[in-house]
């Protein structure tokens, strides 16, 4: 017994030592959470293909997602209500079935036409701009700039109504724990966090990337000889940190001008784009650019929604581009010039029909049927 | 063992792991003969100073502005009297956009030197490193905007700009060099005496000359901005273009 407290005395020791380490200082992570009452199920975005397609989600509310709040959420997305005169909700031009975009060119909101075709609504998770100018920062902006400026949403009349409504005010409790208090942010919040979840990712192309499938000769084309080259230079503006069904969200190649607007000055463009909420005059004519993700659902194309098929979209890029101020360079060097370098009316990436109908093959397998058809996305009322 | 000589033992080892185990404030040693030694980058075009969205007149009397000027540079050694190489940095991100990276330091042990040597763009490896995994500052992160989504590498060099023939007022024009693959890779050595010593950092410069690039005395060769006015080192692309550039580059180099 002697021998072993002999040897059991030193460790002994040594505990008592480490514990008298100092120990190192750390950082108190601060938490929030939306109500002190708040109860709602976690709900974590991730997977697999997720993880192999996107860069990490940097968003600040992704920790704070709920089952509860998302399904609130996409009811309020279809709710007529949230509109001044009951008759359209976010839904109405943004439908599931084309990839939450409109089926028209010019959207027509409650106060008559807008000026700008409503874009596709997916992977919004990771786009650190809204709507085609880029105005908002984030979707609950964006669902609050669109509900108020597309809808007419009138706070006291809707508040009135999710508050007397028995189905809203228990959804409203369930997400938020606050029962019989429905605020603005709440509203947006839901929204936000619906859409958050309205993430694609298994496309045909998806599948190739992910080495699930394999590209035709004519895909392989496509892919690798037109979209990723020169010959085409779709990647400059389509493809972000290796996931070409991404736009370039990186600073100062967010908003593009592509040659769509004819302008021999900036006060020209029939749209100013970016400029017009800048006001700065190297980014008029500049729009978003926009994913490619479900293109071949989502026409009419191009902010203006000018274009009705994909086969339009890609003459335009081989055949029709113009030469405008602010034009991107990846554009200009296409557009044609005389022998004294001045930009003729003509240009393009003069793609052959087989070139064309090659692009279309590839644009085709950026289809995700799965997202198209998930039940999580479809109206509830 | 006796079991007095055993607790004598095992009572000073458990003070030693304790002491070591203990987390001391992080002290980099400092011997007396390292010092800092920067190199620091800057640009020129010919006989005229260099800035980006500057325009220069070239020699065909065009203007040309330069809008972006970003490159790797790898395994800067500094080369010692006696030949041998002592390593300042293994990569690094030079963009003439971002005044941060325009000074690669290091501490360097005192000695006299004769010259420098780098890599123009990234070794074999270092271009298949993983975008995604490395955080921006990073030379490595693609927040640079020099990671090549379609091969999963690295741009090694991007010089973008515009030019005209009549005015300043609109340029009209664009070049858009974007130099990489493996095949694009050089090496460069530049000669000059100098010591690290005495207490005080040592700065050397390192210009480039913008001209150089496109029409170099040294290798002879000349990128057309006319007719050649892009590539992005594809097999799509004039294949003339990305090799003339990667040598006139490591060539545009001087002290």
């Amino acid at each position: 017994m002697k021998k072993k407290i002999l040897f059991a005395f030193p460790f002994a020791l040594i505990l008592l030592a480490l514990a008298n380490c100092k120990p190192e200082p750390k950082t108190k992570i601060a938490t929030t959470t939306v109500d002190s009452t708040y109860i709602g199920t976690k709900y974590t975005i991730g997977s697999p293909e997720i993880a192999f397609a996107f860069p990490s989600i940097t968003n600040p509310y992704k920790d704070s997602l709920t089952v509860e709040g998302i399904l609130l959420g996409r009811r309020l997305f279809y709710d007529k209500h949230l509109s001044v005169n009951g008759q359209m909700a976010c839904a109405s031009c943004h439908i599931l079935s084309h990839s939450f975009a409109d089926t028209i060119p010019l959207a027509t909101n409650v106060f008559g036409p807008n000026k700008r075709k409503a874009p596709r609504l997916v992977n919004l998770l990771w786009e650190p701009y809204m709507f085609w100018d880029g105005r908002q920062p984030t979707i609950m902006a964006q669902a609050q700039d669109a509900a108020h400026n597309e809808l007419g949403l009138n706070d006291s009349t809707t508040f009135a109504y999710l508050q007397a409504d028995t189905v809203y005010a228990k959804l409203f409790k369930k997400a938020f724990g606050k029962p019989g208090k429905v605020t603005e942010r709440s509203i947006y919040l839901a929204i936000q966090e619906f859409l958050m979840t309205v993430i694609s990712v298994n496309s045909r192309f998806d599948s190739v990337m992910r080495g699930q499938s394999t590209f035709t000769p004519d895909e392989t084309a496509a892919f690798y000889g037109i979209f990723t080259q020169t010959l085409g230079e779709c990647f400059h503006c389509h493809s972000f940190g290796g996931n070409y069904l991404m736009a370039n969200y990186l600073p100062q190649q967010t908003f593009r001008n592509d040659g769509l607007q004819a302008a021999n000055t900036i006060n020209d463009y029939a749209d100013p784009g970016r400029g017009g909420i800048t006001g700065v005059s190297t980014d008029y004519g500049l729009f978003k650019n926009p994913s490619l993700r479900n293109i071949a659902v989502g026409g009419p194309y191009m902010h203006d929604g000018r274009y009705n098929t994909l086969e339009q979209v890609l003459n335009f890029y081989s055949d029709s581009l113009r030469y405008s101020p602010n034009m991107d360079q990846f554009i200009a060097l296409h557009i044609d010039k005389d022998t004294a370098g001045n930009y003729l009316p003509t240009g393009g990436m003069h793609w052959t029909q087989t070139q064309k109908a090659q692009m279309l093959l590839l644009l085709n397998d950026l289809t995700d049927t799965s997202f198209l058809n998930n039940p999580n996305f479809k109206n509830p009322f | 063992m006796r079991p007095g000589k055993f607790l004598t033992v095992a009572i000073f080892s458990m003070l030693a792991v304790c002491m070591w185990s203990c987390k001391k404030p992080a002290v980099t040693p400092s011997p007396a003969n390292v010092f800092k030694f920067n190199l620091q980058l800057k640009a020129k075009y010919g006989s005229q100073s260099f800035a980006l969205n500057t325009p220069n007149i070239d020699s065909s009397g065009r203007f040309i502005s330069i809008t972006a000027l970003q490159f790797y540079l790898s395994h800067i050694n500094l080369i010692k009297t006696d030949g041998s190489k002592v390593n300042l940095s293994s990569a690094a991100i030079v963009d003439f956009s971002d005044t941060t990276t325009l000074t690669i330091s290091g501490n360097i042990a005192a000695g006299d030197f004769t010259g420098i040597s780098f890599g123009c763009g990234l070794d074999s490896i270092q271009n298949k490193s993983n975008a995604n995994d490395s955080v921006f500052p990073n030379p490595f992160s693609g927040l640079w905007n020099l990671y090549w989504d379609m091969v999963s590498e690295y741009r090694f060099e991007v010089m973008e700009g515009k030019w005209d023939t009549q005015d300043t007022a609109s340029f009209r024009n664009f070049l858009v060099y974007h130099i990489g693959t493996n095949a694009a890779y050089r090496s460069t050595q530049l000669n000059k005496n100098f010591s690290v010593c005495c207490n005080t950092p040592y700065t050397l410069t390192l210009y480039i000359d913008v001209q150089q690039i496109l029409s170099n005395n040294t290798t002879g060769e000349t990128i057309n901005i006319v007719t050649e006015p892009e590539t992005s080192s594809g097999p799509g692309d004039n294949p003339a273009i990305m090799p003339a550039f990667a040598d006139n580059f490591s060539k545009a180099f001087t002290f």
